[in-house]
């Protein structure tokens, strides 16, 4: 009858090794084919699904968001980008205003006022970290007609050039963002900007036999499979060690 | 047994634990804290417009074009502070600056967003650059970069490099 401590490891090996045997696949699998990618051609493979875009931060046609600003131009929004007609001048949070002064546009985002030209050439890109709010919730209107910061913290009047902010306790309105369909020209070069070429098979399997394709969680999976694969060998030999010396000590004994 | 999986465990808990810090955007200072520590007085915000030419000056000195036309600092008297930000390796490091009589006071990472070469926050580091200045596009006085965080050294450079060269320019 085996002793209770030798039934613990038994039952650890057995269950360590049940836990990891399907990444030990992906892990040969996986780099099996790396280790063949240049006759498998895997480089030049581009992969374009929604899920794993999604996994390296690349997001698709769906989650653009744009708005029409003055005569014919469009501000997008993907990601963290922000793109003039399609061409990306800043990276912010999600878009919450936007304002067409006499001499520029203002595009207002959760955490930054981004100022262009009208041709689209950035002017200044303010993080609320140096601005008197932190979290912007609208761009409105005064009854002056003057604009409006709306932040968490109270309203706020900018200046000609919006340098300075005034507190601001009067009546304003805000009227909703009105998103507008993006031309098919305008979404590609925005997808070409976030995506590049897509991504190469490559990377994918790479990224899946490294566990980096899931994040800190599947680092952490496959650190702990070859950490498992270490207790097992090493419960392995130690059981095989000790059936080894049973059987020589029956055969003595006989 | 027991011992092993406690072990285990500690060793897991103290790794998560040194390890997560680095992950995202570490704000190590406000910006506007930085600002508020270094003026006794309250300063005043002006921009510093960019025209072709010192554009074309401030891409000699970083090595690459600047985004934007316009640059925010904070002035009084003579002392100026200046937020800016430089690519380490993939992320931006957001530095002040505060420069008086042609050399730097106070250099301070205010953000930092690499994983990697977070040691130049430090003051073994940051302190090599107290009383720089700069003659002819160099600096007055080499800076030791840290093996393992050469980009994010190189950028902090460029960046007090752009820092005595744009308070020139408003000093004028």
């Amino acid at each position: 009858m085996l002793m209770p401590r030798k039934r613990a490891i038994l039952a650890a090996h057995r269950w360590l090794g049940f836990a990891s045997a399907l990444f030990l696949v992906i892990l040969a699998l996986t780099g099996l084919l790396l280790n063949h990618a240049a006759p498998l051609g895997l480089h030049d493979i581009t992969v374009r699904s929604g899920f794993l875009l999604g996994q390296y931060d690349m997001l698709g046609k769906g989650d653009v968001r744009s708005f029409r600003v003055g005569e014919g131009s469009v501000i997008s929004h993907l990601d963290r980008g922000l793109y003039f007609n399609g061409v990306h001048f800043a990276t912010a949070g999600p878009v919450v205003g936007l304002h067409k002064g006499e001499a520029f546009f203002v595009v207002a985002t959760t955490d930054q006022l981004t100022y262009l030209t009208e041709d689209g050439e950035l002017i200044e890109a303010v993080s609320t970290a140096v601005l008197p709010f932190e979290e912007i919730l609208y761009l409105g209107i005064s009854e002056s007609a003057d604009p409006v910061v709306v932040s968490h913290e109270g309203q706020f009047l900018p200046d000609d050039e919006w340098l300075a902010f005034t507190k601001y306790d009067g009546t304003f309105r805000v009227s909703p963002l009105e998103e507008s369909a993006p031309s098919g020209e305008l979404l590609d070069a925005i997808l070409e900007h976030h995506q590049g070429q897509g991504l190469s098979l490559y990377r994918v399997l790479l990224d899946l036999h490294a566990g980096r394709l899931f994040g800190w969680g599947g680092r952490t999976a496959m650190d702990l499979t070859a950490v498992a694969i270490l207790l097992l060998v090493s419960s392995g030999i130690a059981g095989w060690l000790r059936k080894a010396r049973r059987g020589r000590g029956f055969e003595l004994r006989k | 047994m027991a011992n092993f999986w406690t072990g285990l465990v500690i060793i897991l808990a103290l790794a998560g634990g040194v390890l997560m810090p680095l992950a995202g955007a570490q704000v190590l200072l406000e910006p506007e804290k930085f600002i508020e520590e270094n003026f006794e007085e309250e300063p005043e915000q002006k921009v510093l417009w960019l025209k072709k030419d010192i554009k074309a000056e401030i891409a000699d000195l970083l090595g690459h074009p600047y985004k934007g036309l316009r640059i925010r600092y904070w002035m009084h008297e003579d002392r100026t502070a200046w937020v800016l930000e430089e690519i380490g390796k993939v992320q931006p490091i957001t530095a002040g600056f505060v420069v008086e009589e042609d050399a730097i006071v106070k250099m301070q990472v205010l953000v930092y967003r690499e994983v990697h070469g977070w040691e130049v926050r430090y003051p073994f580091f940051t302190d090599q650059f107290k009383g720089l200045g700069m003659k002819k596009g160099r600096l007055s006085k080499k800076i030791d970069g840290i093996s393992g965080a050469t980009l994010s050294s190189n950028a902090l450079i460029r960046l007090s490099k752009l820092a005595l060269y744009l308070d020139d320019k408003v000093s004028q």
